[in-house]
């Protein structure tokens, strides 16, 4: 009778060895795999609870950080410090609704990598640095503020481009939303409101179409996705006209910088291979006619040119458009506007509101010119 | 290992779960004495009386099960006080019930010793059969457990001592079945003795199938036909009774879609748990995802998600367990089952007696079985089988059960050494 025990005993070995292996198989080796599951609900729980890094403007103002969550000891949550100002370019990071935005181009980087998980702490042990990464965009303050302000409650968008470079120096979509009451309390009802609003406040308007698709993990935008009606098209091709041809591709990211605010990688200018709808540009720009604006006096004169007009877009709904660039020569600028509508729901696409939102966004530009000058 | 390192680690148990419930109420960011103190004393108290119990009425019993035991109920009571502090309470009081009930059963076996032939064994027969029948009376199809409606976490799983009565059933039949073997010419019927035990068997394995079926707690009647089959083997060195029992297994998982609908989702699950609805009926998933939070070292108790866990307390403990304590956890619940079950089949293989021999392997391949097939019904090895672990599980039934099989492994482990 001990013969056969035996042999129970020896296969019983086995099936338990078979199941620490299995074991070692689902905890350490495919583990990293199934936390990042996105049908794993504890991916959306970490992710609303974790430390993300910052997301600065190019002159060093934080545009969104995490903080301690007051509420639960430990977690933390994200705070965008300009609400609306920023919703569409900086979008925001929910437990519920997903990511947009460079919190959602990003999201990888801005992630703590500081967890339980085997590759986490095989990285902590060769010292590794795993705290979240911050990330600088390209865009100035103070022109940003100005262009939403300026923009105020008009169907449209304002973006403003480096033309050498390509760097989005403001970005605007208006109407606009609060990123912070995506991640507070009452976000569900807010969100209803959002997504059914005939608005369309969560749609980017500057570029006609939603941040995620179209802002690649580089930070660059893929041009060839983009209406060339909307603001960015418009301003690239401006830019592109201004310079015998040369577009160059627009991006929103200027660099990553680590924990210790030392800069893990940057974002080199980059000629685009194709630049498609030129010819169209140039000869609105040949047409262009000086611009006065605000911010001139008489050590900086009134050298601003532009144009404006009203036309069809690609999405069906005529927009009363403008750009501008300053300096007329070798311009540091290119300012794009289009307006939907002069006002909340009321009122027609208005070629007049968008010339003067797009004269006060270079007032601001000039205003600045002597803090702040863009490299490249 | 010696009788005071056995009360060492029942004290080093009782710690353990008392450091475990401080570590669970600090990381709710309070500091509470009173439920560490409560767990040490749950632990320490249940297996110390058991632990005397031992000494009194089987002195001679090997010092190694408790210890295995005691530990793993220390890690799942923890795991359930994490999940569930009322159910944890309730679980503390089926640990001292149950420890009670198989101190008396070593005194009960204390005069006459363990054999079949007293008769005391065969109202078994009669208790199996009513607690089989008592779900299967349920309104509710599927259920497989009755519950108070006052206190519904107060629930009685038959299933788990059904399982248990079997093997001591299956251990008496074959012990008497040698007996015949040897004696022979004691039962004078017509029919040739190998015949009768032939259709005797056949009409046993079938009808539990049937039963398992109708209760619809297929998992427990495979489990009662793979004891039968490998105890038979165990008894007469036949390796037909293990082909027959595999062949069953697999008719189970062939059939069994059909008859059962709660079954089939299973199965389908089973093949493919990534593309199957997201929540509580993809348990394979869920207990991956579990498992795979805890990665190595686990998140900590208290830290982790495991309330996320579809029966976190019941049948996928194991993949809370994983994810609060890792593979380091989840590797040291499996070397403590392997202590216990293998420390079973040394006591089968020394015990003198047919019957000891059948009974101590029985319930060490029940106990060791569960555990093995519970896990890897939670890694997904096997389909739907994910099932409660004795010692580590929530359940009064459950536990009674192990600490019963404790207690007759430990009589048999005395009686092998007088």
């Amino acid at each position: 009778m001990n013969g056969p025990i035996r042999r129970v005993v020896l296969v019983l070995g086995v099936v338990f060895l078979v199941l620490v292996v299995d074991l070692t198989y689902w905890q350490a080796i495919a583990a990293d795999r199934l936390r990042e599951n996105p049908r794993n609900p504890r991916v959306e729980l970490t992710r609303s609870g974790r430390e993300r890094g910052e997301i600065l403007s190019a002159d060093a103002v934080v545009l969104a950080r995490s903080v301690p969550d007051p509420l639960d000891p430990g977690a933390y949550r994200r705070e965008y410090l300009y609400g609306s100002v920023y919703a569409h370019v900086v979008g925001f990071s929910s437990a519920l609704f997903g990511d947009r935005g460079v919190e959602a181009a990003h999201a990888s980087l801005l992630r703590s990598r500081r967890d339980l998980t085997t590759s986490g702490i095989i990285n902590a042990l060769l010292g590794d640095d795993l705290r979240p990464r911050s990330i600088q965009l390209t865009l100035y303050h103070e022109l940003q503020a100005t262009a939403a302000r300026a923009l105020g409650d008009r169907r449209g968008a304002v973006v403003a481009l480096d033309p050498a470079t390509g760097q989005v120096l403001a970005m605007v979509s208006s109407p606009s939303f609060n990123p912070n009451s995506l991640v507070g309390t009452n976000a569900a009802v807010v969100w209803e409101a959002l997504t059914e609003s005939t608005d369309g406040p969560l749609d980017n308007r500057a570029i006609a179409g939603s941040l995620p698709e179209l802002l690649t993990s580089e930070g660059t935008i893929t041009l060839d996705e983009m209406d060339p009606l909307s603001a960015l098209g418009i301003a690239s091709r401006v830019a592109a006209a201004g310079q015998d041809g040369l577009m160059m591709r627009p991006y929103l990211t200027a660099g990553v910088f680590d924990a210790d605010s030392s800069q893990v990688s940057r974002t080199d200018p980059e000629p685009m291979a194709e630049t498609f709808g030129y010819e169209a540009a140039l000869s609105l720009y040949g047409e262009s006619s000086p611009v006065a604006v605000g911010g001139a006096s008489q050590d900086r004169p009134p050298e601003a040119v532009g144009n404006s007009g009203v036309t069809e877009t690609g999405a069906g709904e005529p927009a009363g458009w403008f750009f501008g660039v300053w300096p007329a020569t070798r311009p540091t600028i290119v300012v794009a506007v289009v307006v939907y509508s002069d006002g909340p729901g009321g009122g027609g696409p208005s070629r007049a509101a968008a010339a003067s939102v797009g004269r006060a966004v270079l007032a601001a530009w000039i205003e600045m010119i002597p803090t702040s000058v863009p490299d490249g | 290992m010696s009788r005071p390192a056995e009360i060492v680690f029942v004290c080093a148990s009782g710690g353990l779960a008392a450091f475990g419930v401080l570590l669970v109420n600090l990381a709710r960011e309070e500091v509470r004495a009173m439920p560490a103190l409560a767990a040490f004393l749950v632990l320490a108290v249940a297996f110390g009386l058991f632990l005397v119990a031992i000494r009194a009425w089987a002195p001679d019993a090997t010092p190694l099960l408790i210890p295995a035991a005691s530990i793993l109920a220390a890690v799942g009571f923890v795991t359930i006080y994490r999940l569930d502090e009322n159910l944890a309470s309730l679980h503390g009081w089926w640990l001292l019930l149950s420890a009670t009930m198989s101190a008396l059963w070593l005194y009960a076996v204390s005069e006459k010793g363990l054999g079949h032939r007293g008769g005391g064994w065969w109202p078994l027969l009669a208790l199996a059969a009513g607690l089989v029948a008592i779900p299967s009376l349920g309104a509710d199809g599927g259920t497989i457990w009755v519950a108070w409606r006052s206190a519904p976490a107060v629930v009685l799983n038959p299933g788990e001592i059904v399982k248990f009565v079997m093997v001591a059933l299956f251990a008496i039949l074959l012990a008497e079945r040698q007996a015949f073997f040897s004696a022979g010419g004691r039962y004078t019927a017509p029919l040739r003795p190998a015949r009768v035990t032939t259709v005797w068997q056949s009409i046993l394995l079938l009808g539990l199938v049937l039963v398992g079926v109708a209760v619809r707690d297929s998992a427990t009647a495979m489990i009662v036909v793979g004891m039968f089959c490998v105890m038979a083997y165990m008894a007469t060195n036949r390796s037909a009774y293990l082909v027959g029992g595999f062949g069953a297994g697999v008719l189970w998982l062939v059939a069994g879609p059909w008859l059962s609908e709660g079954l089939q989702t299973r199965i389908t699950v089973w093949t493919d748990p990534w593309t199957q609805p997201e929540g509580p009926g993809n348990r394979l998933a869920e207990g991956l995802f579990g498992l795979a939070a805890g990665s190595l070292s686990g998140t900590g108790f208290g830290l982790g998600d495991p309330d996320l866990i579809p029966e976190s307390t019941t049948s996928l403990v194991f993949a809370a367990v994983g994810e609060e304590m890792g593979l380091a956890g989840t590797v040291v619940v499996l070397a403590a089952y392997a202590l216990m079950v293998v420390t079973g089949f040394g006591i089968a293989l020394r015990a003198r007696e047919v019957f000891h021999k059948l009974l101590a392997g029985g319930l060490s391949l029940l106990l060791g079985g569960q555990a093995v097939m519970s896990v890897a019904g939670v890694v997904g090895l096997l389909p739907g089988t994910a099932m409660p672990i004795p010692f580590l599980s929530y359940g009064l039934s459950l536990t009674m059960a192990g600490f019963v099989i404790l207690a007759v492994l430990a009589r048999v482990s005395h009686e092998e050494r007088v």
